[in-house]
This record gives C-alpha cells, sequence and structure tokens, in this order.
C-alpha cells in the first residue's frame, strides 16, 4: 500500500483529492497546514507527498526546505500542488525542494503519471525505502 | 540713502572708457605745458643773444666815441683847431644814436637786473654829459678836461661790464629755472602716460578675466547642467548681464529638474502600476484556479462514479455538486469584484447621486443580515442619534459598502455583537458612521495590509472564512468615490472598528459625474427602489444646495423640471403662471429662475422686464426657456442664461452651478484691459464657479471692491508693468507710489484677498523683481498655456 501525505488547506480540494487518490488504491494522510504535515512525517514516513505551498501556519517552501534539510527525509519525493501558474513559480517550488510541480485546476492523470514516475524512481534510488510496490492496480473504489 | 547702480558689464566698460579718455587729456594738457615752457626757454635764450649783441654794439660804439673825442683833445692841444658847424652836429647826433642804442637795452633787461640798468643808464647820461658839453664847448675851450671824461668813460665801461655780466647771470638763472619746469612736465607727461598704459592694460586684463571668469563658470555650470547634474547651482557671483543669464540658467535648470522629477515619478508610478498589475494578475490567477480546482475536480469525480458503476451514491453526489455550485458562485462573486476593481481604477465607476436617508437603508440592511448574524450567535444593533441629515450620494454604493461591512463583521464573529453606530459631525457637516465587531480582531501588521487587494489578515483565514480578499478593498475606493474617508482599528481578539465618513453634500463638481437612470441599466448597477423614487421629495429645504423658482404653464414641464431640480439637490418652488410666479418670486426670494417664455396672458417676456424693473427681484438671476434659440435677446433683456426645450438635465445641472451664488467657490476680482485673453480667463473662472467681477482701472477696481468684497483677484494680462505695479502696491499695501489723486477710495484698502499678476508672456527677473510678489502669485496665462492658474484655483 503505497502511502500518500496529502498537504492540503482548503477543505474542498482536500476532500476531492483524498477520495480521488484513494479510489486508485492509494492511502492517504490528510494534513491542513505545514506544521501538521511535519508532525505526521515524523510520526510516520510516507512514501510520497503532495503539497500545496500556499499553506497557513507554515507554507510549502519552508516545509519541502525543513524536510530536505533533514536526512531522513532528504529523498523523500515531494509533488507541489499549486495555484501559481506562473513559470517562475515552478523554478520556485523547485527551488524549496520539490521533485516535481503541477498546478491547480489538476489534470488528474497527469498527476497519477507524476505520481507513478516518482515512486519509481524513488524505489530505484532508495531501494531499503520500504516494500512498496510501484503501482497497485487500481482496486475497486472504496464506498 | 544712495542706491549704487548695478555693477553692469555695459558700465564697467563706459567707465573704462571716460577713465582713459580722461587720462589721454592730461597728457596731452601736461605736453602743451611742457612745450610752451620750451618756447619760453627759446624765447629767453634769443633775448639773452639780442642782449648780449646790443652791449657788444653799445660797447663798440663807446670805445669808438672815446677815441674819437681823444683825438678831438689831442688835435686842440696841438693846433688849437676849430669843430666846423657839420662836425659837431654829427659828434652830437652820434651821441643821441648811442643814447638811443643803450636805451634800446631795455626790453632785453631782466627783472633782476633793472638795477644794473638804471645805474648803466645813470653812469652813461653822465658820461653823455660830458661829451656834450665836450662838443659844444670845443671851439669856445670850454670843455670839460680829458681827465673827467676819462673817468666818466671808464665808469660807464664798468657799468656796461657790471650790466652785461648780470645779465648774462640771469639769463642763466632763468633758463635753468624754465629747465627745470621742463624737466618736470616732461617727467608728469611720462609718468601719465605710462600711468594711462598700465591703467588701459590692467582694466582690459581685468576685464577679460572677470568676464572669463563668469563665462567660464557660466559655461562650466551649463555643461554640468547639460550633462544631467540638474541639481547643480552655478553660483551667481555678479549682479550684473552675466548675473541676470547665469540666474536664467538656474531657474531653468530648476524648472528642468522639476519637470525630470515629475516625469521620474510618474515612471515609478506607471511601473508601481505595471508591478501591481502583473502581482494583481497573478494573485488573480490564483484565486481563480482554486475554485476551479474543486470545481474540475468534483465533476471528474462525479463522472468517473457514473461511467464506472453507472449508478450514483445520491447523497454523495449532492454533496459534491453542493461543492461545485458553491465553487462556482465563489467563482462569480470574485469576478464581480475584480470587475469591480477594475471600473473603478480604470475611473468608469461613476457615481449616481441622490437624496436619500442612510438610516433607512442601514435598517434594512440590518433586517437582511439577521439571519446570517444569528446563525454564528451575533447580535446585530444600530444606534443613532437624533438628526442625521439625509446624504446627498450614491445609494448603490452606499449599500454595497455596508452590506461589504456587516457580512466581514458576521463572518469573523462568534457570539458576539455587532454595532452600527451613526452620528452627525455639524462642524464638518459629515455623517460619522462606526462599524464595530467583538470578533477576531487583527494584529497591527495585518490592519496595515487590510485595504489591500487580495490581502486577507492570513490566508488561513480565507479557507476559514471565505471571501475574495476584494471586499475592503473596493469598499475603500467606494468610499473615496462618495468623497468620503474610510479607516480602521482593531485588537487582535477584540474585535475591529471600521469608520465611515461621508459628506452630507457632494462638492459640486462631483455632481457633473451623475449619469442619466436610462444608461445606469445599461452599466448594470442595481438600481434600488430608493432611487427610482423620483416623485418623493426628497431634498429638505434647509439642505438645498439652492432655491429654484419654476415658472411654466405646462404642468408637466414644470414636474419634469421640478424633478432634474431634485436630482441635483435644489429646492424646487412650482409658479403655474406669470402672475403667480412675481408674486413668489417677491414672497419667497428664490436663488435662481427658471422662466418660460412662451406663457399664456403674461409671456415670458413680460414676466422678465417685470422682474428685472423691481427693486426686490432685480438681483435674482433669470434663467430663460424656450423651444426657440433666443438666447441674445433674452441676455440683451436682462436674462443671466438661456436653456433651450427640451431641457437637458447636464446642461441645466451646469448652468444652475454657474449661477447659483450658494454653490459658488468664491467673488474673483479681474483687474485688466478687455482682450481676448481676459475672456479667456474670465471663462476659465466662470468654469470653476467662480463669481467674476471686472475693473479696468484702480479706480473702477476700488468701487468694486466696495462693492463685494472679492475672495481673490486677478491683475494684469495686457496691462502695462508700471500700472500693474501701481494697482499692486495701491491693492497691496493702501498707498500709491507715485500721484495719488486724493480720492477717497482707499477705504477698503488694503485687501485681505490674494492677489494674482497674470500674465501673457512670461515677466523678465527685473520686471518680476519690480513687483515685489513671490513668483507663485505670478501666473502665465494664454491660450496654450493655462500656466498655474488651476493650482491657484484648486489649491488641493
Amino acid at each position: 500500500m503505497t502511502h500518500i501525505l496529502l498537504v492540503e488547506d482548503n477543505e474542498m480540494n482536500r476532500d476531492m483529492l483524498t477520495r480521488r487518490l484513494e479510489r486508485k488504491g492509494f492511502t492517504i494522510e490528510p494534513a491542513g497546514d505545514g506544521e501538521e504535515a511535519l508532525q505526521k512525517i515524523s510520526a510516520a514516513l510516507p512514501d510520497l507527498v503532495l503539497m500545496d505551498m500556499n499553506l497557513p501556519v507554515r507554507n510549502g517552501w519552508s516545509t519541502c526546505r525543513e524536510l530536505r534539510a533533514n536526512a531522513s527525509t532528504a529523498n523523500l519525493p515531494i509533488i507541489a500542488l499549486t495555484a501559481h501558474a506562473m513559470a517562475e513559480d515552478e523554478q520556485k517550488a523547485l527551488d524549496a525542494g520539490c521533485n516535481d510541480y503541477t498546478t491547480k485546476p489538476i489534470d488528474f492523470p497527469l498527476l497519477l503519471a507524476k505520481i507513478d514516475k516518482l515512486l519509481s524512481s524513488d524505489s530505484s534510488s532508495t531501494p531499503a525505502a520500504k516494500t512498496s510496490k510501484p503501482k497497485s492496480p487500481p482496486k475497486p473504489p472504496n464506498q | 540713502m544712495i542706491s549704487l547702480p548695478r555693477l553692469t558689464l555695459r558700465l564697467r566698460l563706459s567707465i573704462s572708457i571716460v577713465a582713459i579718455v580722461a587720462l589721454f587729456t592730461l597728457t596731452n594738457i601736461t605736453y602743451q605745458l611742457s612745450s610752451e615752457n620750451r618756447n619760453l626757454r627759446l624765447d629767453n635764450l634769443q633775448n639773452a643773444v639780442a642782449g648780449q649783441l646790443a652791449t657788444v654794439t653799445i660797447r663798440q660804439l663807446l670805445d669808438k666815441q672815446q677815441k674819437e673825442i681823444l683825438v678831438l683833445d689831442a688835435l686842440k692841444d696841438s693846433d688849437k683847431q676849430k669843430l666846423s658847424e657839420d662836425e659837431i652836429e654829427n659828434g652830437l647826433s652820434d651821441l643821441i644814436s648811442l643814447q638811443a642804442e643803450i636805451r634800446h637795452l631795455q626790453p632785453y633787461v631782466y627783472a633782476d637786473n633793472t638795477e644794473g640798468f638804471s645805474l648803466l643808464i645813470d653812469a652813461y647820461e653822465a658820461l653823455h654829459d660830458r661829451w656834450h658839453r665836450f662838443y659844444i664847448g670845443y671851439n669856445n675851450n670850454q670843455m670839460p678836461s680829458a681827465k673827467e671824461i676819462e673817468s666818466e668813460f671808464a665808469n660807464t665801461v664798468q657799468s656796461l661790464g657790471e650790466f652785461e655780466s648780470l645779465e648774462i647771470l640771469a639769463a642763466e638763472q632763468q633758463t635753468l629755472d624754465l629747465q627745470k619746469t621742463v624737466r618736470f612736465t616732461d617727467r608728469i607727461t611720462l609718468a601719465i602716460y605710462l600711468f594711462t598704459i598700465a591703467l588701459t592694460v590692467s582694466l582690459g586684463y581685468l576685464l577679460i578675466r572677470y568676464t572669463n571668469r563668469s563665462l567660464n563658470e557660466l559655461n562650466l555650470g551649463t555643461v554640468r547642467i547639460g550633462g544631467g547634474d540638474l541639481k547643480y547651482h552655478i553660483p551667481v557671483n555678479s549682479d550684473d548681464e552675466i548675473g541676470d543669464l547665469t540666474i536664467a540658467f538656474n531657474e531653468m535648470s530648476d524648472k528642468l529638474s522639476n519637470a525630470m522629477a515629475q516625469v521620474q515619478q510618474s515612471k515609478e508610478k506607471a511601473d508601481q502600476a505595471n508591478r501591481s498589475k502583473t502581482n494583481f494578475l497573478a494573485n488573480m490567477s490564483h484565486e481563480l484556479r482554486t475554485p476551479l480546482n474543486a470545481i474540475i475536480g468534483y465533476s471528474e469525480m462525479i463522472i468517473e462514479d457514473y461511467r464506472e458503476e453507472k449508478t450514483l451514491d445520491e447523497d454523495q453526489a449532492v454533496e459534491d455538486l453542493t461543492r461545485i455550485l458553491s465553487a462556482g458562485r465563489h467563482l462569480l462573486q470574485l469576478i464581480n469584484d475584480v470587475l469591480d476593481l477594475a471600473k473603478i481604477e480604470s475611473g468608469n465607476m461613476t457615481v449616481f447621486n441622490e437624496t436619500f436617508d442612510s438610516i433607512d437603508i442601514l435598517e434594512e440592511l440590518l433586517r437582511t443580515m439577521s439571519p446570517i448574524a444569528k446563525k454564528s450567535g451575533n447580535a446585530l444593533v444600530l444606534e443613532k442619534s437624533e438628526n442625521i441629515p439625509k446624504l446627498y450620494n450614491d445609494a448603490i454604493k452606499f449599500r454595497q459598502l455596508f452590506l461589504n461591512l456587516l457580512s466581514n463583521a458576521c463572518k469573523f464573529t462568534q457570539d458576539g455583537k455587532i454595532t452600527v453606530l451613526v452620528s452627525y459631525n455639524e462642524k464638518t457637516r459629515h455623517a460619522v458612521y462606526h462599524v464595530s465587531d467583538t470578533g477576531i480582531g487583527m494584529t497591527p501588521s495585518q490592519l496595515n495590509r487590510v485595504f489591500e487587494a487580495f490581502v486577507q489578515a492570513d490566508s488561513s483565514t480565507s479557507k476559514k472564512y471565505g471571501g475574495t480578499g476584494l471586499g475592503l478593498s473596493i469598499s475603500k475606493q467606494f468610499v473615496e468615490l462618495m468623497d468620503g474617508s474610510m479607516d480602521v482599528t482593531s485588537a487582535e481578539g477584540e474585535g475591529t472598528t471600521f469608520t465611515i465618513l461621508l459628506p452630507t453634500r457632494m462638492p459640486a463638481k462631483r455632481q457633473s459625474s451623475t449619469i442619466p437612470a436610462e444608461n445606469q441599466q445599461e452599466l448594470g448597477l442595481n438600481i434600488s427602489d430608493d432611487a427610482n423614487a423620483d416623485n418623493e421629495s426628497t431634498v429638505l429645504e434647509n439642505e438645498a444646495l439652492g432655491r429654484v423658482l419654476v415658472i411654466d404653464d405646462d404642468p408637466e414641464a414644470r414636474q419634469l423640471l421640478l424633478r432634474h431640480l431634485e436630482k441635483e439637490g435644489y429646492w424646487g418652488i412650482e409658479a403655474e403662471d406669470a402672475k403667480h410666479g412675481i408674486e413668489l418670486a417677491h414672497e419667497q426670494q428664490p436663488d435662481l429662475i427658471l422662466l418660460d417664455l412662451m406663457m399664456p396672458n403674461i409671456d415670458g417676456w413680460t414676466t422678465l422686464s417685470v422682474l428685472k424693473e423691481s427693486e426686490s427681484t432685480r438681483h435674482i438671476p433669470v434663467v430663460l426657456q424656450s423651444m426657440l434659440d433666443e438666447k441674445n435677446l433674452g441676455l440683451d433683456l436682462g436674462a443671466a442664461e438661456f436653456l433651450p426645450k427640451p431641457v437637458d438635465r447636464q446642461r441645466m445641472a451646469t448652468i444652475l452651478r454657474h449661477l447659483n451664488p450658494q454653490d459658488r467657490r468664491g467673488s474673483a476680482l479681474l483687474i485688466a484691459p478687455e482682450s481676448e485673453a481676459r475672456q479667456l480667463l474670465l471663462e476659465e473662472l466662470a468654469d470653476e464657479a467662480w463669481q467674476c467681477m471686472v475693473a479696468t482701472s484702480l479706480s473702477q477696481a476700488t468701487e468694486r471692491i466696495q462693492q463685494k468684497t472679492p475672495d481673490i483677484i486677478f491683475l494684469g494680462l495686457g496691462m502695462s508693468s508700471d500700472n500693474v505695479a501701481e494697482i499692486l502696491s495701491m491693492l497691496s499695501k493702501g498707498q500709491v507710489t507715485e500721484d495719488s489723486n486724493g480720492d477717497d477710495t482707499s477705504a477698503n484698502l488694503p485687501v485681505r484677498a490674494p492677489i494674482y499678476v497674470v500674465s501673457e508672456t512670461a515677466l523678465g527677473s527685473s520686471e518680476s523683481r519690480r513687483l515685489d510678489l513671490p513668483a507663485d502669485q505670478i501666473i502665465l496665462f494664454n491660450k496654450n498655456d493655462k500656466g498655474t492658474l488651476d493650482k491657484v484655483l484648486n489649491p488641493k
């Protein structure tokens, strides 16, 4: 089971993404802000983080840098999700340490492809991480 | 006190030339003097030589005579010979010629030597006497003895010798004196000559050096200023033509520098605007994407559900669709707000003014908001003081503004109290509104940015409380459009208070932005019921901008006019015929009369003449109304303006503003001869709603001032600068510079109103110095350049 931490403060977007990703067979742990995300990561390391950048308490960029500064999370795959759509916004996210970047409104198949790509390269670069499968075949959606 | 003339270049040159010419003349005079002395010396020498020659001759003659006497004497002794008559005659005449010869010495005798000369004469006279007697007594043997003659002769010769030597001495002495004088004058001539050369050279040098230095400094300065250092001021170290040039250059560089600063400022402003536009766009993109994300996401999900399972969990679907709807609504709100902001920013947001009771609107708003307030457990309270006047402002914007503030207050307050407090500041004639809540409040840094677009106190608040982050930004802009001000105070955790000040009357200028109701529909503005309440009298008489009497027999036309007047904030009085109209004009003393020309019984023309003939109604401006253009005739007969039918409200408003004294900016006195420029200035002043008085001379001006004290005075425009200076001094100091004509017109002088000198062309520095006015009181005004007039008329 692939564990994804979804950091998103907008309730609607969080609910929507959680449900859609769960249908694709991921286990989703939601977080509402940067601090909460850091706590949850230190409690249980996820396989991948989907992170909104405009977050209350601690924003996405700061959270990313914090994660990259820490040895245990230095290679944790992070995909930035943001409504900031300018080219410099993408660069800003990548500079903060995100592995990839996708803009809202989210192109869901594209997001899935990006998750897929990151997880497969992650498992090859850090083989000792977990016994996670690159991608589990789509499971029947939860109720 | 003697004032030294300005040491101008011309003066310097003139002084130098005069000095050189004077010295040259002096040189000439001394030269003349010395040459005269030289001539004297020459004469003296000639004199001395002639004298010498004469004495030599005399000596020879004396010797010859003596020898002759001695020979005759010896002959007498030896042969007793007698002299013939002729011989005696000859001898005597010889003696006389000798005497004459000696007397001829007189002119050569030097002043010092007159004594020697008289001695010589005396000695010779004695000798002459002996010789004379010798000849006379020769034949009778009664002649003086040879010894006696010899002794006299010796005496004479000695005298001659002494005379001669004294003469030489005197000649030498005089020559010496003359030589001294000549040498002295020579020296003086040389000295003056040398001095002239030195003076010419040094004056030339100084002049060249001085001019060069000034020009150099000027040159360096202009190069420096030309190079972009506009702040540089060329030092002014001379009060002459170059000094003037320098001052002019400095003024030019100041002006350039100001212009550059303005350009720089507007560039910065443009850059800033550009940055905020980009920022705004980025923010907007962000704000639009967030709800779109939910809309697209949920929609896709529902479609997936349906496609994959062919069934729908209806409850879940409704919940999701509700979310889509909510996100969609949020999006719409966002777009509306952005459009509002864009409209305000581009200046296209119009203000539609009408008279309304703000308390009514607030009460209605509180009723609307109460369900929302109850949901979050808030109490909504309206507190008001007595006698809140009605507003003449944009009721729709007022409503939107308070709706915004109240919903904000509800959003950020839980189980608290929201209070709207209304009061009236009589001094400033502002209605004061406080909207306070006991909600979460703001930190000082949040407070600082609260009116910025897309800024919510914290991004978490928007997620928690919703909203576009544009509401307050729009509200603030609205208040400014409404000519009011908005402020906010807040303490974190304790609540927030917004304070809004709105004028109870809009300034005259703003009213022109009023747009007709039909255009409003096109602009998509909602018109509240109050705004359409045309027939309801909404202007209070004492709050009105002015009282206007409408005399028209046609009831429809009258009603239309009255409605227009009300909307413009005037109090209307109606009269259905001329008779009633004239009565009302006497009784009510309106500020203005709108008079229809085509009326039964007594027509408009007659009414106009009746009104203008009566003492008590003569001063009321009458605006004529007619289908036909009878403006010129009307104005000739004493009407103030002409308003063609059908009435254009905009035009009517403009005319009312210009004529209605209550609405005036003040009275202006314009002192200038009749000219095109004066007409232009008068029109400009009338456009700015000034009441204008005109005078062409000082006496006329003082008359006008006695009639009505002006608030501002303009002077000049085609008047000679002497005249301007004189009138200016009379007006500002109460005294005439030159001959006062003794009239007691100066009772009201000096005036307190600011005086501005208006000129069609820029004044020279000497002219403006002479006027003794600060530069900002001198206005350049012609048909191409309104100059600083606008700044003077609208100091804000």
